[in-house]
């Protein structure tokens, strides 16, 4: 064992770190090597100055001082895992409650939906009818118009439903008022109701100006069944039907060709028409058809299946009166001009006493073709009803959708070259970057460690 | 209480006795701090070194296995909590580099004293601790664990997660740096008879 591997091992012999073998070895070269146990000694004695280094020690405050640390960390977890816990429960909990709040709107869509616009009907403040508030965003206010029949009963003769696209509205009837709707009933030629001078509530049908009571019930939860009929144009009667559609189409333009085609096919003919595209690059417009009066409701249905129903709105104004007193003065007037005609034709007449009775025959004549305007105006307006639609599309079509789809794409594609483009430029400026970074921090670190050394030798 | 082992009193306080870490306190809080405030240098912080020490031994309670020595254990947190407190003090003084060590080692070196420091001193301690407090950081730690722990190397060695090879070198290279600083006053003092 030489000298330089003995002093190397000599902390290690002190430390009584060395095995039997390593340790035997360096007592051998001890008693030989002056040095070496100088060395050993001076170790020695280095270990017992050390000694004389007495660090302080600590009093029971420093114990308290741990004590409330644990204490205080112990509090902060717990207040941690009560979060935890919270977040643990709350989460979930959201989590649920939105789903089943989602399911839940989900399934009220599905039902408005299928069973079309309901809602709850309350008397109207000036109590002459009943007002229908949609449940939904769908517009379907009913509107009633009353008149006093003979009887004294008030019953509707005109009105309105909001109805869906297969025509369903939905009444309760709580003491006697109609609150809810459970009954479904089937818009077929119209529907309306009368509420009596005695506040009883039932089912009216009205046929031209006569009314017949159908169903008349009372009672918490008692229901009636509406069984609506449009008035009847019978003999003798003359009635104007007029009726809005308002709906959510699909495609605009598809909307208004298939409309056309229907009012040319039903034996209509279009009074006017209006197609637009608004702000939003949405498809909607409004026709005004005229349709021959026993295809009313038929045009009504097959209007409704071109899209969603928004709100189908009916009305009809009963003309009979104002025709007949339009008949009855022709009448008259025919038999006057008659009687003047007959007049002049029977007797020999001077030239002067001629022009006088032309002169007097003229607005007899006036009279009788104003008259016949009149009632061929009538007669026109009670054999072709008026429709109209309007339509629009919906705010997300699934065009709009589609379109969309294609801009999503288009600027991703775009964004991607972009990003290419610019991986391209930067990534060698990026190299060149780290490059230079590389280089800088080597000099520093080049500088320091010669600093270093340079304080060491100092 | 008292007659158990250091690892039977850590394995109660395990199982929830409170009063171990009565116990471990009485045992532990000189060591710890005295290893703390040799190593720093400074009373305050080797207090709160300390203290965060046994707050660690609380909070990782559950992960303590008997399989070594409990010493061993809380040297190693007490290591741990000053390399990372310095390192925050003192990032660029410790930042790793090879120079007279083979190993790259963490060090960090106070100012040595000048003779006319030395001089001043009249503690014999207060030149032990400039002179130790100048030392590289592993050096004065494998060191202090040594000379004032009265540790094994093996133990030193685990604590470090070093080789033994490297405690080795470590505690020699200690002792020949602190021979020669405190040579001049050692001879001074006739501690050395030829």
């Amino acid at each position: 064992m030489n000298r330089g591997h003995v002093i190397k091992e000599l902390s290690n012999y002190l430390d009584n770190q060395l095995s039997e073998k390593e340790k035997l070895k360096v007592e051998t070269h001890l008693q030989s090597c002056k040095a070496c146990s100088y060395e050993l000694e001076r170790l020695k004695v280095l270990s017992q100055k050390l000694k004389a280094w007495q660090a302080p020690g600590l009093d029971v405050s420093f114990d308290h001082a741990v004590r409330n640390e644990i204490v205080a960390w112990e509090l902060k977890r717990g207040q941690v895992k009560m979060k935890k816990k919270t977040l643990a429960i709350l989460v979930p909990s959201g989590v649920l409650a939105g789903i089943l709040v989602f399911a839940f709107l989900g399934a009220l869509g599905q039902l408005y939906i299928k069973r079309g616009v309901q809602g709850s009907l309350r008397p109207s403040s000036d109590n002459m009818g009943k007002q229908f508030n949609p449940a939904g965003s769908r517009e379907a206010i009913v509107s009633r118009r009353y008149e006093r029949h003979p009887g004294g009963t008030q019953a509707a003769v005109s009105g309105s439903f909001g109805l869906d696209k297969e025509g369903y509205v939905n009444y309760y009837v709580r003491d006697g008022k109609f609150d809810m709707s459970t009954v479904e009933t089937k818009f077929n030629n119209g529907a309306s109701y009368g509420e009596d001078q005695t506040g009883r509530v039932g089912t009216q049908r009205i046929s031209g100006g006569v009314h017949e009571e159908l169903a008349s019930q009372t009672g918490e939860g008692s229901v009636i069944v509406i069984q609506p009929t449009l008035p009847a144009t019978g003999e003798g009667e003359k009635i104007i039907r007029t009726g809005t559609v308002k709906l959510e189409v699909e495609n605009g333009k598809e909307a208004y060709k298939k409309a056309s085609e229907l009012c040319q096919e039903l034996g209509g003919y279009l009074a006017s028409s209006n197609f637009y595209r608004d702000e939003e690059g949405r498809e909607a417009g409004t026709i005004t058809m005229r349709i021959p009066k026993d295809k009313f409701t038929t045009a009504l249905e097959r209007l409704s299946a071109l899209g969603k129903v928004d709100n189908i709105f009916t009305d009809s104004q009963d003309i009979s009166q104002e025709y007949a007193n339009l008949k009855s003065q022709l009448d008259a007037a025919m038999v006057v001009y008659n009687k003047m005609l007959e007049a002049l034709q029977k007797r020999q007449v001077t030239i002067p006493e001629a022009m006088r009775l032309e002169s007097e025959l003229s607005p007899v004549l006036r009279r009788v073709a104003d008259l016949k305007n009149k009632i061929e105006y009538l007669n026109n307006a009670v054999s072709f009803t008026t429709i109209t639609v309007n339509f629009h599309e919906p705010k997300i079509s699934a065009k709009s959708l589609k379109e969309s789809g294609r801009f999503i794409r288009e600027s991703m594609l775009t964004a991607a070259v972009n990003t290419v483009r610019f991986l391209a430029i930067a990534i060698p400026a990026i190299i060149l970057i780290v490059l230079y970074l590389g280089v800088g921090i080597a000099v520093v670190l080049l500088v320091k460690y010669w600093i270093i050394r340079i304080f060491k030798r100092g | 209480m008292q007659g158990l082992k250091d690892e039977e009193v850590m394995l109660n306080y395990q199982k929830g006795e409170v009063e171990a870490m009565d116990e471990l306190l009485r045992r532990y809080k000189n060591p710890v701090y005295q290893f703390a405030l040799r190593l720093s240098g400074n009373a305050a912080e080797a207090q709160d070194i300390a203290q965060e020490v046994f707050l660690r031994l609380h909070q990782y309670k559950d992960e303590y296995r008997p399989s070594g020595k409990f010493s061993t254990w809380i040297f190693s947190i007490t290591h741990n909590l000053a390399v990372s407190r310095l390192r925050k003090k003192k990032w660029w003084a410790v930042w790793p580099r090879r120079d007279d060590d083979s190993e790259a080692l963490v060090e960090f070196q106070s100012p040595d004293p000048s003779p006319e420091e030395i001089a001043s001193e009249n503690e014999l301690s207060g030149i032990l601790k400039k002179c130790i407090q100048g030392l590289p950081f592993l050096q004065r730690e494998a060191l202090i664990l040594r000379e004032y722990q009265n540790l094994d190397y093996q133990d030193i060695a685990k604590i470090f997660k070093k080789s033994l090879g490297t405690v080795k070198t470590l505690i020699h290279r200690a002792r020949q740096n602190l021979k020669t600083k405190l040579l001049p006053y050692i001879e001074e003092a006739g501690g050395y008879h030829e």
